[in-house]
């Protein structure tokens, strides 16, 4: 757990990294989230006077939650955790609680905005929702599993580990490269690092906070964008699972991650911010994707 | 206890409705005393029957009740028969009843001077009694005439309000809609003891309906029950009808009656047709999936009343139940008995949740209605300052339905996506891939409508509860009285209970599932205090709710100690929204309801064909606008595109058939008795 709360925000860094060096900058330091939430957990609060506890409950709700749902995911295999939740559909019903108590405070305040970001977010989640599913049924219903439990398709991956470079998992992987780039609210879907108001979703919903109601949304944020690339790295693309070695599995598990991150910056440099109404389109294509890993798992073999 | 015993409670328990409903109506001078009798009794007969049912769940096996009492009409004897599937829907009756008669202590309060109590007080009682009585019956022309009771009696209740306009519409359309469903449900009868020479459900031989009959008394059972559940395109009386209704009756409704609907088809589908095809699996499950993408999509998109969001979302949940029914039907016709008990237990165990949170809910919007006076969202909001605990509990209701872990929905909606990948992985290894491309369709599908619920109750909650009021009346908005707040209560401890140790409830499944399926799939019952795995099937049920909770109450216990120790460094202020700069933000720039859902009309506008209509009164100046008026409207599609062409063709058909045979010319009437005569005659005569 202190791992994850460790690890999670590095990543973030990393994209910004790696963007700004794709344009010749030089970039803030990849440890720059890091500063970021310290000086904001000091900072004073300024709370909106129209808000209820919903508002200040929310952050946390929405921290503990990712939180709750990363720790579905254990990192290695050996690092199995807590057996009685760790189910994908679970990592999913968490996120949702999470996202439903940060609408709820984007509509709180009374702020003009807030309700905007709200109805945004919950649409973009709604829209990429059915690829999300479709995935995590793809992984659980192989007749050799037939289980979402984490730990039995984690068992099922150390025992086949010859079929990790299959089609099913890469078109799984790039099903959910889309998935997880809608729901950590980065580029072709929502801009995180500007406050214009055509391009705003999640920054609109979180409009209002300071202070360390920011920083535990922000990290939030992070550890959500972690379970997400976890799910890639260790179902998808299960590598390296089974390491004697715990450290030397863990150090796979992050070099796993750190290619996730070089593909999503790489993607972020590469694509401009979607108008809201073509990401029905955008949800299609991930759904299609997801659907064409389905069938490729299910009927075309 | 034995059964006997249970057979005399039973009745005692419905003679106490009965009487509830005489004292109600003899105490007609008084509102306040013929109120409290027949909650009263209404509530003493619910416990009795809730203790009875979870008794007779827990203890008596398959062993079922039988009252009987011989009558001399022929066909109809009295056979009443509860066994482990109708004291499952009794209990799920008798819940609600009670959480329901508690919140009409107060509710009823305010019609007091204005309508005549002692007769609402009457066909409430009876309308509980009815359905209790339905689900008993174990005589087809019994069963029929409890339905029958049911459908009248809550018409007359809803039609309480009679003197609107609005209420009167909705009447006629519940009682239109109603009456096709049960004529197609006569009708299925009809066959059923056309084949089986048998009324009585025990003695219906299951094999002497052939397969062909069998085929179309399906097709009529599923439109006529399809009816009363709300499942598209028939759902068109149900977002009328919820509304209008006084709030508890429509808590009951759609908590209850609309059940009694699934209650029918386990009954008659399950219980006494043969095996079936695989179809029938399929079209339920379609006609599921699409009633709850539909049921939802309307629910965010096309109402500001929260009443009729509401009721859509009922529409909703009973697609997700149908859909659980017909991956049951799927398993029976492909002999899986495992994923047979898997799927009826997720759909048991969601219509239970249903009743539950969709009660409190309903019950949650009378109480707004009861203390702001209004039931459009447009004018609500700020509600959780003014009636902070009725809110709280209603926000209980709204994460239960949108499935959040820990409470009810929650375990519900796992479960039918368990039995969605079980069935997924069932028919990919038996090969057949239609069924793993048809169940895929309804994965996502139902995922969707996930998505879409969360959504819908943001929409629900955040536009009513949260932000400024948006209207006079919703800033002087006061609590309810204490038994509404004490019903609504229990109604969402209920959801958190029942979220966190739903092996309570799954063993009582249970029981109605070894019953049904004739199977047992787990020899012993589990402790209820470690929800560890539910009792189903050890591989595919790998969860535990209660520990869910318990992990995330300790994770918040852990944040919060962070927070305690940031607190004396940092200080709080309270300051106004940020407002760009405009000095004087105010209610109306926030976001509304309709605004919310622009989003989601655009997208489905296909389906929506959303209208707008923008009037603007010029001043001075072309900028200059003194009076604007925005008007946005969404078209009913079902209504459009299939009710309205049906009633106009019906309409000139009759209007032609009134020229041409309704002449007024009493010869011609003469004619036609004299023609028909002769052809009965003639046929008489070749026949004999």
């Amino acid at each position: 757990m202190f791992f994850i709360l460790l690890i999670a925000p590095i990543f973030t860094g990393v994209i910004r990294k790696i963007k700004a060096k794709i344009q010749h900058k030089i970039g803030a330091s990849i440890f720059q989230p890091y500063y970021d939430l310290i000086k904001l957990l000091k900072k004073d609060l300024v709370i909106s006077s129209t808000s209820s506890w919903i508002y200040n409950v929310a952050p946390y709700v929405y921290f503990i939650t990712s939180l709750a749902a990363v720790m579905c995911l254990p990192a290695v295999y050996q690092l199995k955790g807590f057996s009685f939740y760790s189910d994908l559909l679970v990592i999913v019903y968490l996120l949702v609680a999470g996202r439903i108590f940060m609408a709820l405070a984007g509509l709180d305040t009374g702020s003009t905005f807030g309700g905007m970001g709200s109805s945004r977010e919950l649409l973009v989640s709604a829209l990429v929702e059915p690829a999300l599913f479709l995935i995590i049924i793809t992984v659980g219903a192989n007749p050799e599993i037939t289980s979402t439990s984490v730990f039995s398709i984690y068992d099922y991956s150390v025992k086949n580990s010859s079929g990790i470079f299959s089609t099913i998992n890469i078109l799984l992987f790039a099903a959910m490269l889309m998935v997880m780039i809608a729901e950590s609210s980065r580029i072709p879907v929502d801009d995180p690092s500007t406050h214009l108001e055509l391009t705003m979703v999640h920054e609109a919903m979180t409009l209002e906070y300071s202070g360390r109601h920011l920083a535990f949304i922000e990290m939030g944020t992070y550890i959500k964008q972690l379970v997400f690339m976890t799910f890639m790295a260790n179902i998808l693309l299960p590598v390296g699972l089974n390491m004697e070695n715990v450290l030397v599995g863990l150090g796979i598990y992050l070099l796993k991650l750190v290619i996730i991150t070089l593909l999503v910056g790489f993607i972020e440099i590469n694509t401009v911010k979607f108008r809201l109404f073509s990401l029905p389109n955008y949800a299609a294509i991930a759904l299609i994707i997801a659907v064409l890993g389905f069938l490729t798992r299910f009927v075309l073999r | 206890m034995s059964s006997n015993q249970l057979a005399v409670f039973f009745i005692v328990s419905v003679i106490f409705y009965i009487i509830g409903a005489l004292a109600s109506l003899s105490s007609f001078s008084s509102s306040k005393w013929s109120n409290r009798l027949s909650n009263t009794f209404a509530l003493l007969a619910s416990s009795l029957l809730t203790y009875l049912m979870i008794y007779k769940l827990t203890y008596s096996g398959d062993v079922s009740i039988n009252i009987d009492f011989n009558t001399n009409i022929p066909f109809l004897d009295m056979k009443f028969n509860i066994d482990n599937l109708s004291a499952f829907f009794i209990m799920i009756i008798s819940i609600v009843a009670i959480i329901v008669s508690l919140f009409s202590y107060t509710y009823m309060s305010h019609y007091f001077s204005e309508k005549n109590i002692s007769v609402f007080g009457c066909l409430y009682n009876l309308f509980i009694a009815s359905m209790v009585l339905l689900v008993s019956s174990s005589n087809l022309l019994l069963f029929l005439v409890f339905w029958e009771l049911m459908s009248l009696l809550s018409y007359f209740l809803v039609i309480y309000e009679h003197e609107k306009e609005e209420v009167q519409k909705a009447g006629r359309i519940y009682i239109i809609m109603t009456y096709t469903g049960t004529a197609c449900i006569t009708a299925a009868f009809v066959l059923i003891a056309a084949y089986t020479g048998s009324f009585n459900f025990t003695s219906i031989n299951l094999q002497s309906i052939p397969q062909g009959a069998a085929n179309i008394i399906f097709v009529l059972l599923l439109i006529g029950f399809g009816t009363k559940a709300g499942i598209i395109p028939v759902h068109i009386w149900l977002p009328y009808a919820h509304p209008v209704a006084p709030s508890n009756i429509s808590a009951l409704m759609s908590g209850v009656m609309i059940k009694m609907a699934v209650y029918g088809l386990i009954r008659f589908i399950f219980n006494i047709l043969p095996m079936g095809h695989l179809w029938w699996g399929v079209v339920l499950l379609c006609v599921g999936i699409a009633s709850a993408l539909f049921g939802i999509t309307y629910s965010i998109a096309s109402t500001t009343n929260i009443k009729r969001l509401l009721a859509y979302s009922s529409i909703e949940n009973m697609g997700i139940i149908l859909a659980g029914l017909g991956i049951m039907l799927i398993a029976r016709a492909s002999g899986n008995y495992f994923l047979l008990s898997l799927s009826l237990t997720a759909t048991l165990l969601h219509t239970l949740n249903h009743a539950v949170f969709k009660s409190l809910l309903f019950m949650g919007a009378g109480a707004v209605q009861y203390s702001v006076h209004t039931k459009n969202m447009e004018k609500l909001g700020g509600l959780i300052k003014k009636m902070p605990i009725a809110s709280v509990l209603i926000f209980v209701g709204c994460l239960s339905i949108s499935a959040v872990p820990p409470f009810n929905g929650f375990i519900s909606e796992y479960m039918i996506f368990k039995t969605i990948i079980s069935s997924i992985s069932y028919f990919a290894s038996s090969q057949s891939f239609l069924m793993v491309v048809v169940l895929m369709i309804a994965a996502a599908a139902l995922a969707l409508t996930g998505a879409l619920v969360a959504f819908c109750f943001v929409k629900f909650f955040g536009i009513s509860f949260l932000g400024m009021p948006r209207s006079k009346v919703a800033d002087t908005a006061k609590e309810p009285g204490k038994p509404m707040l004490v019903a609504l209560a229990i109604a969402a401890v209920l959801c958190l209970l029942l979220g966190i140790f739903p092996n309570f409830a799954i063993n009582l499944i249970h029981s109605v599932d070894s019953q049904l399926v004739g199977i047992k799939t787990l020899g012993a019952a589990l402790p209820l205090t470690v929800p560890r795995e539910l009792p189903v099937h050890n591989s595919s049920l790998n969860i535990s709710s209660g520990l869910i909770a318990i992990l995330l109450v300790i994770l918040g216990a852990l944040s919060l100690l962070v927070v305690m120790a940031l607190r004396k460094r940092t200080s709080v202020e309270r300051y106004n929204t940020w407002d760009c700069g405009y000095t004087k933000l105010n209610s109306k720039m926030q976001y509304s309801a309709t605004g919310f859902s622009k989003s989601l009309r655009i997208i489905f506008r296909g389906l929506f064909k959303p209208a707008r209509d923008l009037k603007i009164t010029e001043g001075v100046a072309p900028y200059h606008i003194k009076a604007g008026r925005y008007t946005t409207s969404t078209v009913k599609f079902f209504e459009k595109y299939l009710y309205q062409p049906f009633v106009s063709t019906i309409i000139y058909f009759s209007r032609k058939m009134r020229f041409t045979i309704q002449t007024g010319s009493i010869h011609a009437y003469l004619m036609y008795f004299f023609v028909i005569m002769v052809l009965m005659l003639l046929y008489y005569s070749i026949t004999a």
